[in-house]
């Protein structure tokens, strides 16, 4: 809503159509009063007077059909108060005038209408007529400007005002008013609302706004005033900072825009910065420049002398130094420290105009110095990119540079910002630097397919272009990565625990030896280092009766022995494992041309785990939950303890990724370090993020500028550029392919000879003819024959001995396990032509 | 008959002190040239339409310029004319010139190869030159008026020789 609006709508709008509409009916914004009749086709304009509404829409009508709008029922203009205002916006039609032509009336019949119509006269006048039962009351404006700007007709009717009066008013101007005598209510009658009429010679004419009626009030001269002070205001201008890189095809070019956003605005003028640099600029035999510095918002151009000089260059601070000669007072050199600095290049015409702009540095003042005798400061600046980036948080430089990988495993996680910039871009095959603009840009190392600019002769100074090769030493043909991920397996191993029944019932009858007891049984199973994860099964004795050959009876009663028993154990243990990976990222094409040239990079990664807290458990009916058997190797549950989230198995595939990153990005940096040098004409289309081609007699080369350094002399007038581009090489055939840098697979767990997983408990039977000495070390359930029937001289001593197995050194100690993987790697051939 | 004089900083050099007299005007630019890898001359030109001028004479009086303002801007009245030939007999000149009587712009119609006196008149910084019949070309000339940071007067006698001074000044 406008302010326009909100002014109109406080004073109680009986009606008001704003006529913001775009297409079909006509609605009131106060009351229900709908235009929903439409007549032909009239256009619905986006425009009204400028401060008036959201759209300013207007219904223009322009053509030649039989247009106008109608509401479907008719209503009474005003009430019975003897006051009122009616008014609109009018613009005339694009055509010209055309007389007679109704804009709005009430009709009732023939005699009873209330009607405003362009006046018939030649002078351009709104006629407000109105007839109530014969008496016919015609006020008409003032000859209406003949201008295609919005105007404000307003008709008041006031029965308090010198008998009653009707006025009129064309924007802030009072017309002839005329005497309305003693009516009282003349606006009465119910009747249709037309804009326009649906006659032939009435239809439409000229663009309507806001039409609206007060029927209570007749308005003041003030009231209106203010009305059309606030529906012409034209709406605040759009400041939005805006800076467009690139270059037009055009010197110089307006671009016409339509702002969409919240409010919908016909064409703004939008202060902008267009920078429009013609990269064919360099081609041109004579021309004229100017070049601006600003120091800390200052224009000091004026002031300059000697050389200016800028430098850019990749990854690192961008550069500038100026002298100029300060303003007359004490010089204060801290003074000039530490402010903004701005260097501008200009193309101008012979008489000074301008004829594009490009920006050459936004940076910051470093140092001034002061030379009394000759009275100049001489200022160096800087755009600060370490500065830039120690004053960031990880979490915004990341954002800036989001291709790059980081792993605390890889490097330090205590790094400063600047660091932490250095350590991403190791990773990534990128350029980061501070644009001209003072931005922190990104730019691929790569050159581009095809260069942004190509210079031929007519392009480039006749000085040396100089070819700087990469050292061969330099070079990197190969890294091989040596990562170790030490981590615990927890391994379950169970075992089957049997003392057989080697002596049967009867001969436990005849033999008469004592058998274990069951608890006896339980105590030893209970007591080892293993523990039972299952009950023990236990043989059953037969039911009293006769049995054996020869018959014995058996009068039952030996539950708490037995002669067989079974059951399963179970041992836990922490192993370390240690997976040695080697991952080899290497470039076939550079080892085909100087030979493997190899560095080692060394890296180690260890799961937390508290391995002692896993032994520890002792209670545990079977292998841990997440286990995994290992069949057909050691035929034991593992569970590798690499769950960490922060140095477990992800963490330890993300570091190699980071690794593998890292090393291909070095390969690739040292591969690139070929430098072609050469001046071309002064073109400021040529910026730090461009790809060139030169295409000379004798040189034809394509790759990405990788320094850039310019001057300018206000003395000499000498304007020069000097142009780095780094140059790709490797020398071979060409038929390297990029390898995925996925972590290597996790190698398999060592070799293991699975041992015995039965138990089996021997019997010692002393006592008997064929029982040897007893050997203190033998394991088993020693008892003896009853002495009736014992036919040896070697007794035992009666009991159980379980010697559960030892965990053997294989499956115990720690153990590492190697993983070898290789990584190709493209390495680009940049163009490189070169001939006598 | 009167001979123009050198007017410096208000001051009009004496006749007797300009008895040999010279007058160089040299252009002070700052203008780049270099050549191209296909033999084309590139030219960018920060500043040009400045003048630097050294002015020399003698005689038997001294100039009467060891007063001149040295330390900031004062303007000579030049003895040395600058020209404008064209085929238009309608010529824009600059505006800093001399019009005192006897310095103001003339103009000349080239007829047969031949410079013919013609009249000139001036409308602002515009100069017509009377038409002359069978002329192939006009020219204009006019005295400058510089504004110029002035060293001081260099002066030497010798016998026989006279005054003689040398003064340098450049455009600001």
């Amino acid at each position: 809503m406008s302010a326009y609006q909100d002014y109109i709508l406080a004073k109680g709008l009986r009606n008001y159509w704003s006529l913001q509409e775009a297409s079909g009916n006509l609605a009131d914004a106060v009351s229900s009063r709908t235009f929903n009749q439409i007549y032909g086709t009239p256009t619905y304009q986006l425009e009204g007077p400028a401060g008036a509404g959201d759209y300013g829409i207007g219904i223009a009508e322009d053509g030649s059909g039989l247009e106008g709008f109608r509401t479907q029922y008719g209503w009474d203009l005003f009430t019975t108060s003897g006051k009122g205002t009616f008014f609109l916006w009018w613009k005339r039609p694009t055509a010209g005038f055309v007389s007679g032509r109704y804009l709005f009336c009430w009709l009732s019949g023939t005699n009873h209408f209330t009607a405003v119509c362009i006046g018939t006269s030649a002078a351009v006048q709104i006629t407000f007529s109105c007839s109530y039962y014969g008496t016919t009351a015609t006020i008409t404006t003032d000859t209406l400007p003949d201008d295609d700007e919005w105007h404000l007709i307003t008709f008041t009717y006031d029965k308090d005002d010198s008998g009653g009066m009707l006025r009129s008013y064309v924007d802030k101007t009072q017309g002839t008013p005329v005497s309305m005598g003693s009516f009282v209510n003349f606006w009465g009658g119910s009747a249709f609302v037309y804009l326009g009429r649906n006659d032939v010679s009435l239809y439409l004419r000229g663009h309507l706004a806001h039409i609206g009626v007060d029927a209570d009030e007749a308005w003041a001269l003030s009231v209106i005033e203010e009305a059309y002070d606030l529906g012409v205001a034209a709406q605040p201008s759009l400041n939005i900072p805006m800076l467009l890189e690139g270059f037009l095809t055009y010197a110089q070019a307006s671009l016409p825009m339509q702002l969409n956003g919240a409010k919908l605005f016909v064409q703004q003028s939008v202060g902008m910065s267009l920078q429009g640099v013609d990269p064919n600029e360099g081609t041109v035999a004579a021309g004229y420049y100017d070049f601006n510095i600003t120091l800390d918002g200052t224009d000091i151009s004026s002031q300059l002398v000697g050389a200016t000089t800028v430098e850019h260059q990749e990854r690192t601070s961008g550069l500038a130094s100026f002298q100029f000669i300060p303003n007359a007072g004490v010089i204060d050199p801290d003074s000039f420290e530490r402010k903004t600095v701005t260097v501008d290049y200009r193309r101008v015409t012979s008489t000074g105009t301008l004829i594009s702009t490009s920006r050459r540095f936004t940076g910051i003042s470093s140092s001034a110095y002061y030379d009394p005798d000759t009275g100049i400061v001489k200022v160096e600046a800087t755009t600060d990119l370490q500065g830039t980036f120690e004053n960031m948080d990880r979490e915004a430089i990341k954002a800036l540079i989001p291709n790059a990988q980081w792993s605390e495993h890889i490097f330090d996680d205590s790094a400063d910002g600047w660091k932490y910039a250095q350590d991403l871009l190791s990773t990534t095959p990128e350029d980061c630097h501070v644009s001209e603009n003072g931005s922190i840009r990104l730019v691929p190392w790569a050159a581009k397919g095809t260069a942004d600019l190509e210079l031929l002769d007519d392009a480039v100074i006749d000085k040396p272009v100089s070819l700087t090769r990469a050292k061969r030493r330099d070079l990197l043909t190969r890294v091989r990565i040596n990562l170790d991920f030490r981590f615990v397996r927890l391994r379950h191993r169970e075992m089957s625990v049997q003392l057989p029944e080697t002596y049967s019932f009867c001969e436990w009858l005849n033999l008469g030896f004592t058998a274990p007891g069951k608890s006896m049984v339980q105590s030893a199973a209970d007591s080892s280092t293993w523990t039972r994860t299952s009950d023990i099964s236990f043989n059953t004795f037969p039911a009293p009766g006769v049995y054996c050959n020869p018959p014995r009876g058996w009068v039952g009663g030996a539950e708490e022995f037995c002669l067989r028993a079974s059951w399963k154990a179970a041992r836990r243990w922490a192993q370390t494992i240690t997976e040695e990976y080697a991952l080899y990222m290497y470039c076939p094409d550079l080892e085909e041309s100087v030979g493997k040239q190899e560095i080692n990079e060394d890296y180690g990664v260890e799961a937390t785990y508290d391995a002692t807290d896993y032994e520890k458990i002792t209670e545990f009916t079977g292998p841990p939950t997440g286990a995994v058997f290992d069949a057909g190797n050691s035929e034991d549950w593992t569970k590798d303890a690499t769950d960490s989230e922060r140095d477990g198995r992800l963490a330890m595939e993300d570091a190699q990724r980071v690794a593998l990153a890292r090393a291909s990005t070095t390969i690739l940096d040292r591969a690139r370090r070929n430098r072609l040098t050469f001046d071309p004409v002064y073109n400021p289309f040529i910026t730090t993020d461009k790809t060139l081609r030169l295409n000379t007699t004798h040189v034809q080369a394509k790759g990405k500028v990788y320094r850039l350094r310019e001057k300018f002399d206000s003395e000499t007038g000498e304007i020069t550029m000097r142009v780095d581009l780094a140059l790709s090489r490797h020398g071979g055939t060409g038929l390297a392919s990029n390898d995925p840098q996925d972590p290597a697979p996790e190698p398999p767990p060592s070799t293991e000879q699975a041992t015995a997983r039965v138990y089996i408990i021997p019997w010692r039977m002393g006592g008997l003819a064929v029982s040897p000495v007893e050997d203190p070390t033998w394991d088993g359930y020693f008892t003896n024959p009853d002495p009736n029937v014992q036919t040896g001289p070697n007794l035992y001593e009666q009991k159980l001995v379980v010697e559960m197995p030892e965990i053997e050194e294989a499956a115990r100690n720690a153990t590492a396990v190697q993983a070898e993987q290789f990584y190709e790697l493209i390495v680009p051939e940049d163009e490189l032509t070169m001939s006598y | 008959m009167s001979v123009r004089q050198l007017i410096v900083d208000g001051v009009t050099v004496p006749v007797w002190a300009t008895t040999d007299f010279d007058q160089q005007i040299n252009p002070v630019e700052a203008v780049y040239q270099s050549r191209k890898k296909n033999g084309g001359l590139v030219q960018r030109t920060l500043y040009t339409g400045k003048y630097a001028t050294s002015i020399s004479g003698g005689g038997l009086a001294p100039a009467g310029l060891d007063n001149i303002n040295t330390g900031g801007p004062i303007t000579i009245h030049c003895v040395e004319p600058l020209s404008i030939s064209s085929a238009s007999n309608v010529i824009n000149i600059p505006s800093n010139r001399r019009s005192d009587t006897g310095s103001e712009p003339h103009g000349y119609a080239e007829v047969n190869g031949a410079l013919v006196s013609t009249p000139v008149a001036m409308n602002v910084d515009q100069a017509t030159l009377t038409t002359v019949s069978g002329a192939t070309g006009y020219q204009v000339r006019w005295y400058p008026i510089l504004t110029v940071i002035a060293k001081p007067l260099r002066k030497t006698l010798a016998r026989g020789s006279g005054h003689r001074w040398v003064l340098e000044a450049e455009e600001i």
